[in-house]
């Protein structure tokens, strides 16, 4: 077993972050994951680890304490909080919520706090509504707990554009299953007045049957087709067509001829295609609309929604400072940034120092150290100490929000595969809707009932039933596909643009490589590699710094204790051992205490261990490629595709990375602006673009390129302008889905054959009166059901295994439904 | 045929109760989170004996963290 127990990471070389209990040892790729294992253990809650069907996220901002308590200030000015009789709500946003696993967890843990009412996880919306009693309990404590079980939270945001989605689905949810049922009963019924046509049946048992029916498909009209007729009704009202018109049409058309039929006690009625036909549009409809809102409340928000500003009155008994909401900060406002938070707007430094990881604006994946008067960029983390920092531009004008914009911009010059149907389906309308009429005064001197029958066949058959399903199913199965290999597309065009792509384009910083840093000893002097690592991590400790948790990742030996430790922000660690004392840092702070000047040392080092008596080790800070990188590169070299590569990051990472996945054309040091013209570039060589990225700075070239794919961890800025999100970190996905996209597009091909060729033959048809409306009725179901049934080959595209938990596949042995689940993963 | 001038409306009545039942189950939330319910049945209530530790040492450790 070499991942870690709690989040299925690969292993550093020799992890010394093991638990032995009696059935068997655990591994920990880090001590944060331990902790929450620890937790989770005590709390009896291990039937998590036997149950999850994918890997916990890593705790990584668990060394940073994120500070809760600002919160419980300012609880009623809040939208995500609401306050009723001695009782508060509140929304909490889950980032890194899994699967059900995750959601029981949060849901028992929290349940078992003193004060809470009642406590709810949807894993679909990514939100946990918890209610609690006033004065028994604090936000604070319930966001802490949370966050203590590897789970961080922030306010649900938004609130009520959510909650308005939320219910136009519930509404469709409601249709779709009333017009089910409805759909199965008339058909039963349908099923025996067929039998009746052909076996005979008195009149008056007909007659029953027939006005059942109606009763039932009068509800299916009235209730569950609202969205078509109302869509229908506007779009004449505005001299407008769309495919809403000729479905309203058909739906009354065949129902008013099937009233008369009952009424006048004629041949045969249409009902049963009447619920079928409801159905299956909002089958299609509510599958879309699930499809396009998952996932779109799964980012987090970038900033933070409160601030630690300075007062501005400075007069006595004043305090010192107050927390007020982000969105009241004005220019010249001096506001707090303790460790481990996010800066709250764009601003300029006023004294102290600290590192920031601006990783999700340039790609630079080292911190980045900023002293007085120096900027500092809305939605940067602080790592190493609190600063005080002038406000410079309110945050709707932060970088940012500039980024966004850029993005949006690009976004508009890319034709939509929506706008298509919408273009064609007005023609395809106005055709259908003159062969009607042109059928119905044809037959018009036959007299009315074999005209109105004859122009009903017509508009039945040439119903764009399987042409419209072509696609959406097969969009839909391939959706299902693409979900299972660990890919959530966020527009139909992904799948649809898939089969043109070309050149597929990285970035680098958390898309090729992990998220976090590795760090190895590149030359050591009288020391061991792995004594030096010892040593340096034992320094760390006293560091909250992200790369002081790489140290202790990398070291293997326990760690020694150190004498007088301090942290000198920005430059490092020092500290005392054996009577020696040690300094590891920056080369040109830690070289200080040397007695002559000269250094000699690797130009990579990042850090030097060294005391007074010389220069002990020089260690250089890595970036880990994802174990699947290389393969990835080479299959989709070996199926054609030219693969790039464009960085924010220094020359020296990207040509490092660039050489060891044999790519040739890498760039270095780009801006967000410089990615969108080498996309651009591409496009204007013939090139199809298919863009994995992950950082704010990648959102512009996510929405230039065709087409595009964001990783889990991805800001939500970067999510909303890509075309798909990558649920596992497994880039292998990426040639799954490029196959699958080729496929998808041959069995689209093949539907709109299908559908087109059944259409063009059997409309002359039923314009010369040879199909009755029920058998037009039956070549349309069966049409479709030879659409759908082609959509659903899809489902079998090969996909390689994604890596088990390795917990699951002990937990699941002889538990077939588990198994199922385990394979699932 | 007369049994089916009973059974038919017997039939309506139930579809309609169907359909009321369906109606009130979304209302009331029971289909928001599709993905989690086929799995709930899995879980079972945590050992009670650790019920006290939980609470304790969740903050503690929580807070202690290397």
């Amino acid at each position: 077993m070499n991942a870690c127990f709690h989040c299925a990471q690969a292993l550093p070389s020799k992890s010394n972050w093991r638990i032995e209990e009696s059935d068997g040892s655990k591994s920990f790729c880090c001590p944060a994951c331990m902790a929450v294992y620890q937790c989770i253990h005590a709390g009896g809650f291990d039937q998590y680890y036997a149950r999850r069907s994918e890997p916990a996220a890593t705790p990584v901002e668990a060394l940073s304490t994120k500070n809760y308590r600002d919160y419980d200030g300012l609880l009623d000015s809040f939208d995500f909080v609401k306050y009723k009789e001695s009782r508060y709500t509140a929304d909490l946003l889950v980032t890194d919520l899994r699967c059900s696993a995750c959601a029981w967890l949060l849901e028992s843990v929290l349940g078992r706090l003193p004060g809470v009412q009642s406590v709810s996880v949807s894993l679909y919306q990514k939100k946990l509504s918890i209610s609690w009693e006033e004065g028994r309990l604090a936000l604070s404590d319930i966001m802490q707990c949370a966050d203590d079980y590897g789970y961080p939270v922030e306010p649900w945001t938004e609130f009520a554009r959510n909650r308005a989605q939320a219910e136009t689905r519930e509404q469709l949810q409601r249709r779709l299953g009333v017009a089910g049922l409805l759909m199965m009963q008339v058909g039963m019924m349908s099923i025996g007045l067929y039998a009746g046509d052909w076996q005979g049946m008195d009149s008056a048992t007909q007659t029953l049957m027939r006005v059942a029916s109606l009763l039932l498909s009068a509800i299916a009209l009235c209730y569950c087709a609202v969205p078509f007729l109302k869509g229908a009704f506007s779009a004449v009202r505005h001299f407008h067509l769309t495919m809403d018109v000729p479905i309203s049409i058909a739906l009354l058309t065949a129902f008013g001829y099937s009233v008369y039929a009952t009424v006048f006690d004629l041949d045969h009625v249409y009902f049963d295609t009447v619920c079928m036909f409801v159905f299956f549009l909002l089958l299609s409809r509510f599958v879309e609309a699930r499809s396009r809102d998952v996932l779109h409340s799964g980012g987090g928000s970038l900033l933070p929604a409160v601030a630690q500003r300075r007062s501005r009155d400075a007069g006595a008994g004043a305090p010192a400072s107050e927390y007020v909401l982000v969105g009241e900060l004005r220019v010249g406002d001096q506001v707090l940034c303790k460790p481990g938070e996010v800066a709250a707007s764009d601003g300029c430094l006023l004294e102290g120092e600290s590192a920031f990881d601006e990783s999700a604006f340039s790609g630079e994946s080292v911190p980045v150290r900023k002293t007085a008067g120096d900027r500092i960029l809305a939605g940067a983390c602080n790592l190493d100490n609190a600063v005080w920092y002038e406000v410079t531009c309110p945050s709707n004008a932060s970088s940012i929000t500039r980024i966004d914009e850029l993005a949006e911009s690009v976004r508009g010059a890319k034709p939509d595969y929506a706008q298509l149907i919408d273009r064609v389906s007005p023609w395809f309308t106005l055709v259908v809707l003159c062969l009607a009429s042109i059928t119905l005064l044809a037959w018009w001197s036959e007299g009315l009932q074999p005209a109105l029958l004859a122009s009903l066949a017509v508009l039945i058959i040439s119903c764009p039933c399987a042409l419209a399903l072509a696609t959406p199913v097969a969009l839909t199965a391939a959706q299902v596909r693409a979900r299972e290999a660990g890919v959530i597309p966020m527009s139909p065009r992904f799948l649809h643009t898939l089969p043109k792509v070309t050149d597929i384009v990285f970035d680098k910083t958390g898309t090729l490589s992990e998220t976090r840093l590795t760090v190895s000893a590149i030359c050591t002097k009288g020391l061991s590699k792995e004594r030096a690592l010892q040593v340096a991590a034992s320094l760390q400790q006293v560091a909250s710094h992200p790369l002081a948790l790489s140290f202790v990742q990398a070291n293997t030996a326990a760690l020694l204790t150190i004498g007088e430790p301090c942290q000198h922000p920005g430059d490092g660690v020092s500290g005392e051992l054996d009577g020696e004392s040690f300094r590891l840092g920056r080369p040109d702070w830690a070289s200080q205490v040397l007695p002559s000047a000269e250094l000699e040392m690797p130009q990579r080092s990042h850090s030097v261990l060294c005391s007074s008596s010389g220069v002990y080790a020089c260690f250089s800070v890595n970036e880990r490629l994802r174990a699947d990188a290389e393969q990835t590169c080479e299959v989709l070299r070996a199926n054609g595709y030219r693969v790039h590569l464009l960085s924010g990051d220094n020359e020296d990472k990207v040509t490092a990375a660039a050489q060891r996945l044999s790519i040739d054309d890498a760039h270095f040091a780009m801006r967000p602006e410089d990615k969108v013209d080498a996309i651009v570039n591409i496009r204007e060589a013939g090139g199809t673009t298919l863009m994995i990225g992950d950082g704010v700075n990648d959102a512009p070239v996510l929405s230039a390129a065709d087409v595009s794919v964001a990783m889990l961890h991805a800001a939500d800025i970067s999510k909303s302008n890509a075309d798909a999100v990558l649920l596992s970190e497994r880039l292998m996905a990426l040639p799954e889905m490029l196959r699958l996209g080729g496929e998808t597009k041959r069995i689209v091909r093949q539907n709109i054959g299908w559908a087109v060729s059944y259409n063009s033959l059997s409309i002359p048809f039923a314009m010369f009166g040879l199909v009755p409306p029920w058998a037009a009725a039956i070549g349309m179901s069966l049409s479709s059901l030879i659409v759908i049934a082609n959509a659903l080959r899809l489902k079998r595209t090969p996909i390689l295994a994604r890596p088990l938990v390795s917990s699951n596949s002990h937990a699941a042995a002889g538990f077939p439904a588990l198994k199922r689940v385990a394979e699932h993963a | 045929m007369p049994s089916l001038y009973l059974l038919i409306p017997i039939a309506l009545l139930f579809v309609g109760l169907a359909a009321v039942l369906y109606w009130w189950a979304v209302r009331s939330g029971q289909y928001r989170d599709l993905d989690r319910e086929a799995d709930r049945i899995l879980y079972h209530e945590p050992d009670p004996s650790k019920r006290q530790a939980n609470d304790i040492s969740s903050t503690e450790e929580g807070n202690d963290k290397p």
